[in-house]
């Protein structure tokens, strides 16, 4: 069994013992802390991952401070329905549940409710537009993934709902990403609910106003929803996605705080998602900062040959994700960092991890 | 004492390049985040305020005495790095940082490009 302390990566250290069959003890989650244990959000997440195993233990002592988990099968399945809460956003589950997904017996199918876009959590769009490209390359899956945004909810009360299909696969294969290629062009979508639908132009204008200093080929949608698919709070946002030539994607968002008092203009959360963009773009790498850790978990669960990428600075939640890594599937990354560009080659040998309970079809 | 000084940074930015196989594996940096760890008065001196006889201070939760900075509790678990706003953008408000970042667009020299 693997012990751990404090409730960092929670969600990493359920998807890894998951995947990799070893049970782990978490001590010490917020012992200190006002509202001490388990928060909403992670009780919610072991009820979903609940949904989507089959015979997992979970057991949680009287204050919420410890978790032993011993994981199941995963099943997938189609039909899961989840509520994902107003305490974090959609992305907070849909992370864990694509890594899950992939290695399930039968294809998932879910539906989440909750807070889609807002928060610090991944929005909808960035999933929809980055993530799921991304795991199709580097899970080598031709179709069947999909996101689709039913309703819009915007923190603090949510209300959105978007239907995810992910297929399962056997074995990842190998991973090469090293080359970052240039910007060729910038895509987005704007999103407004629950406001006027001139807010999503004026993101528009605003994020235009900065990435077109450098590039001519941008072009954002707008996307106004309204009536029920709209949520029960008011927002606005919007996410960029710089796509380069050699197909990596880029992306940065950035959405407007509503019920804070520091009130910004639609203008300025537009300026703020380009200037997010360049920074990722600065960073380099072929990965934004965002998703550095879902590649680097796909790298050392790949098969046992080499893997290599290339990815801007380390993030310490990819930091983090590393050491999870080799404390899980032994696997150690070789990390070469290059001087002149500051990029960072890491390469590592997969655990070769298979799905073991995949139907034969 | 200053006329090494860029030297000396270089050989030390070059030498925790070479470490950071290290830095991430190594006991060393293993620990809680800096946003994790308690102010140091606070490890030194946690029942100094014992003596005062206010009900309402002998329990408080140590999580308030946090300060302010740095980003909101509760984020330990978020793929996406916390960043301020205003910073980001402050960053690049400037027209000669974005013209920085030229060449890694299609609009800028290719060949250079071509080296990283």
């Amino acid at each position: 069994m693997l012990r751990f302390q404090g409730a960092e990566h929670f969600r990493q250290r359920l998807v890894f013992s998951t995947l990799s069959g070893r049970p782990i003890r978490i001590d010490g989650i917020r012992p200190h802390a006002e509202s001490p244990g388990l928060q909403e959000h992670e009780a919610s997440l072991l009820r979903l991952i609940e949904k989507v195993t089959n015979g997992c233990i979970i057991e949680i002592n009287e204050t919420g401070t410890s978790l032993r988990y011993k994981p199941g099968f995963i099943h997938g399945g189609p039909g899961i329905e989840h509520d994902c809460g107003t305490s974090r956003g959609v992305g907070y589950y849909l992370e864990p549940l694509a890594l899950l997904a992939l290695f399930g017996r039968s294809p998932l199918s879910a539906s989440l409710r909750g807070v889609t876009n807002g928060g610090p959590d991944p929005g909808v769009d960035v999933f929809r537009a980055v993530t799921l490209p991304l795991l199709r390359q580097l899970a080598g899956l031709e179709d069947g993934l999909e996101l689709r945004i039913e309703a819009r909810g915007a923190p603090p009360l949510g209300g959105g709902e978007v239907r995810l299909r992910l297929p399962c696969v056997k074995a990842l294969p190998p991973v090469a990403l090293t080359d970052e290629g240039m910007v060729r062009r910038v895509r987005g979508v704007a999103h407004s609910m629950r406001v006027s639908p001139q807010a999503a132009n004026r993101l528009v204008d605003g994020a235009r106003g900065v990435m077109n200093k450098l590039l001519a080929d941008v072009f954002i949608f707008t996307d106004h929803m309204s009536g029920r698919a709209s949520g029960l709070s008011p927002g606005y946002g919007v996410a960029l996605v710089a796509e380069t030539t050699s197909g990596r994607m880029l992306c940065a968002e950035a959405c407007a705080e509503l019920g804070k008092a520091s009130q910004s203009t639609a203008e300025d959360v537009g300026r703020a998602a380009a200037a997010a963009l360049l920074e990722e773009v600065s960073r380099g790498g072929v990965a934004d900062s965002m998703h550095q850790a879902l590649v680097l978990t796909l790298c050392a669960l790949g098969p046992e040959e080499i893997n290599e990428v290339r990815l801007g600075p380390l993030t310490p939640y990819a930091v983090g994700t590393l050491r999870h890594l080799r404390d899980f599937f032994n696997v150690q990354f070789s990390i070469r960092p290059e001087e002149e560009t500051r990029t960072i080659f890491l390469s590592c040998v997969g655990a070769g991890v298979k799905n073991l309970s995949k139907k034969i079809a | 004492w200053k006329a090494a000084m860029l030297e000396r940074a270089a050989a030390l930015f070059s030498h925790r390049a070479a470490n950071l196989h290290a830095a991430v594996y190594g006991e060393r940096a293993v620990g809680p985040p800096a946003s994790q760890r308690l102010p140091r008065a606070e490890l030194e001196a946690p029942s100094s305020d014992g003596d005062e006889d206010d009900d309402g201070d002998l329990f408080r939760p140590r999580e308030a005495v946090r300060g302010m900075q740095g980003p909101p509790s509760g984020l330990e678990d978020c793929s996406r790095a916390w960043a301020a706003w205003d910073a980001t953008l402050a960053a690049w408000a400037d027209d000669a940082a974005v013209e920085g970042l030229r060449n890694r667009f299609v609009t800028g020299d290719w060949a250079a490009a071509e080296e990283r």
